[in-house]
């Protein structure tokens, strides 16, 4: 079984999200940018099926500008065999359905039969990636996956966070998953780990080799930092803090 | 509009501190104004070790009172739930044959001389107190038993406390714009949230200092700088409580080592960072490069770290002048301004004796400690306070 997992680079998770003086995206010059935490779970599930014979090899793949090479050693530095960079234009974000339709070509050229993703990226929240790109392979897919087993027969037995409650549900190969953060716990990267990974080969094709990217469907209209939130009230007393409860709208209608 | 006897700007550890100690001074008046929140600028970023080691003699005053302080942290605040987060491991520091060992020498005899209980140890009793290193080069080592680390965020909230209780009024989330002056005297500041008066105005704004510039026209000479902090694991060979902090003149950045957690080593470099263009402390990028670097010579000093895990890794900004000390004091062309910038890297562990003698200097009162030295004119006069070991937070 060949994994391919495609990691983000995203803007780390303890940085404040800022949005560019001009209003065209978020800022992340001079910000740090990390593996996207989803991502980092998947690889770290993609090694560990590795480590327990049930994987052959493990590929992380990245689609964006030469810059983001730097999830790629990471990835290689937990334990990724080797890495693709998928190149594209440092501009414009290529949105979901260009990025899936570059990793078809990847999982088709790679010989990939499972595809582990984060279940989503921290930086737009949408998920879509990997629902989009099993549709167009036609696998069958999970997203939310926090349990995976192989079985034996070489099918997955996952547990997904469904709306009401787990879904517990059986795959056959080759599939896509896409991880929560419960699955497992990533690795620390080790010293050694990231000497090598510093001087790993790391193969890019040009995405523009891979497919067309199309126009995308969704198209930012404005990004806005979200509006200060108002100062709390300070009440005088208990009764006046019951008033001034009884006085909310939310309150009145129950 | 609203008047004070005394405005504060900015909460971290500097003007908490302050703060408290103009209200334990009998003047509790005292607004303190903070950008964002108390505690959440650089103080949050720091490493947070405690020691009286300094080559500059002022230095070494200024954190021995800190030290009594942040022993008795909950006695002297008056509130037996304060607490600085205080690990009292004692601190370690160590130089090879060669240029800093002279250095090292001198400040310990200056240590013992300003009566702090320093003692010189032999390699094996120093491996014996940090047995994860190796001390095979060491061509001097000196313990500070009575040193350690504390928590920065801890000890700025319970200055901020104490303050309140004692009648001072913080309010969080006020960008000053301007400072007023009339007849050239400091009136008060201009907010976001409107104008508060004061014939005292205190500027404890760390990297943000270069404000003090803007609205006065006299220089700030205070740069940001970036530096990057690793926190490693080792399960075999943990950095526990017990072990001192470690100081290495040895190594090319002249590491500071600390257990993070009982368990992990908080690493960082103590030389020159990354220099920024503008005042920011927001979490920079950290190359692989540098975790490699640094890495590289922790595994020089401690064998066992050579496959350590890298647990995290986060950035702190410093604010640095052109001698690595902070300018403290009166500016005398603007009668009612105080200032207290440019730690330049330590200024946690003498935050205690600095709010204390720049509340003094605000009431007009004798300070505690000589602050003469650290005035700004120093750039002007050359009656710099470079420290022996070079640039770096260890001045």
């Amino acid at each position: 079984m060949h994994i391919l997992v495609p990691v983000k680079r995203v803007v780390d998770a303890n940085v404040k999200v800022r949005v560019k003086r001009d209003g065209s995206g978020v800022e992340t010059a001079g910000v740090k940018l990390s593996v996207n935490p989803f991502d980092e779970v998947a690889l770290e599930q993609a090694i560990r099926l590795k480590a327990q014979g049930l994987a052959s090899h493990v590929t992380a793949v990245t689609c964006g500008p030469a810059a983001a090479q730097d999830v790629l050693r990471t990835a290689l530095a937990m334990g990724a065999d080797d890495a693709v960079l998928v190149e594209s234009a440092e501009v414009d974000d290529p949105g979901p359905l260009a990025i899936a339709r570059w990793l078809r070509a990847i999982v088709a050229q790679e010989n990939a039969t499972l595809v582990l993703c984060g279940k989503q990226a921290i930086d737009d929240d949408l998920g879509a990636t990997g629902p989009m790109l099993a549709a167009l392979l036609d696998w069958p897919q999970a997203m939310s996956v926090n349990q995976l087993e192989v079985r034996p027969d070489n099918t997955l037995a996952v547990a997904c966070d469904a709306d009401g409650g787990t879904e517990r549900l059986a795959l056959p190969l080759p599939a896509v998953l896409g991880v929560d953060l419960r699955l497992c716990e990533p690795r620390h990267i080790t010293l050694p780990a990231l000497m090598r990974a510093r001087k790993a080969a790391i193969r890019t094709v040009p995405a523009t080799s891979l497919a067309d990217a199309g126009t995308p469907p969704v198209r930012p209209r404005a990004l806005l930092e979200p509006p200060p939130r108002p100062p709390g009230v300070r009440a005088e007393n208990l009764p006046a803090l019951i008033e001034r409860l009884r006085a909310l709208l939310a309150l009145q209608a129950a | 509009m609203q008047t004070f006897d005394a405005i504060v700007i900015g909460a971290g550890v500097i003007g908490s501190s302050v703060a408290y100690h103009l209200a334990r001074l009998g003047c509790s008046n005292v607004l303190v104004l903070d950008r964002t929140q108390i505690g959440a600028g650089t103080t949050a970023q720091s490493s947070g070790i405690l020691r009286t080691h300094y080559s500059v003699i002022e230095n070494v005053r200024m954190a021995q009172a800190s030290w009594r302080v942040f022993n008795d942290f909950a006695g002297y605040l008056g509130d037996e739930e304060a607490s600085a987060g205080m690990v009292k491991c004692g601190y370690l520091i160590a130089a090879p044959d060669g240029a800093k060992l002279d250095p090292l020498r001198a400040a310990l005899d200056a240590q013992q001389a300003q009566g702090i209980q320093v003692r010189l140890l032999d390699r094996q009793e120093a491996q014996a107190l940090l047995p994860i290193a190796r001390f095979d080069d060491a061509g001097l080592i000196g313990y500070e038993p009575e040193a350690g680390f504390a928590d920065a965020y801890l000890v700025t909230t319970s200055f901020a406390r104490a303050a309140r209780r004692l009648g001072v009024r913080i309010l969080e989330g006020v960008e000053v714009e301007r400072l007023l002056l009339e007849n050239g005297k400091v009136a008060g500041v201009e907010t976001s949230q409107g104008t508060f008066r004061a014939s005292t105005v205190i500027s404890t704004q760390n990297i943000w200092a270069t404000d003090i510039e803007r609205w006065t026209g006299i220089a700030s000479p205070v740069v940001p700088e970036r530096h990057a902090v690793l926190a490693l694991e080792e399960d075999a060979n943990p950095y526990t409580f017990q072990m001192p902090v470690y100081k290495d003149l040895g190594s090319p950045g002249m590491l500071y080592c600390r257990s993070y957690g009982g368990k992990q080593m908080l690493v960082s470099e103590g030389t020159v960072g990354e220099t920024l263009a503008t005042p920011d402390n927001e979490q920079g990028d950290i190359s692989m490069d540098y975790m490699v670097e640094v890495g590289t010579q922790v595994a020089e000093r401690f064998p066992a770290y050579e496959t350590a895990g890298v647990a995290s890794t986060w950035t702190g900004v410093y604010d640095v002048t052109p001698d690595w000390n902070p300018v403290l004091g009166r500016l005398p062309d603007v009668p009612g301004l105080v200032v207290g910038y440019g730690f330049s890297g330590h200024g946690f562990k003498l935050s205690p004796a600095v709010g204390q003698v720049l509340a003094q200097a605000a009431l007009g009162l004798e300070t505690e400690v000589d602050i003469a030295p650290y005035s700004l004119e120093r750039f002007r006069t050359g009656g710099l306070l470079t420290g022996k070991y070079g640039l770096g937070a260890v001045s």
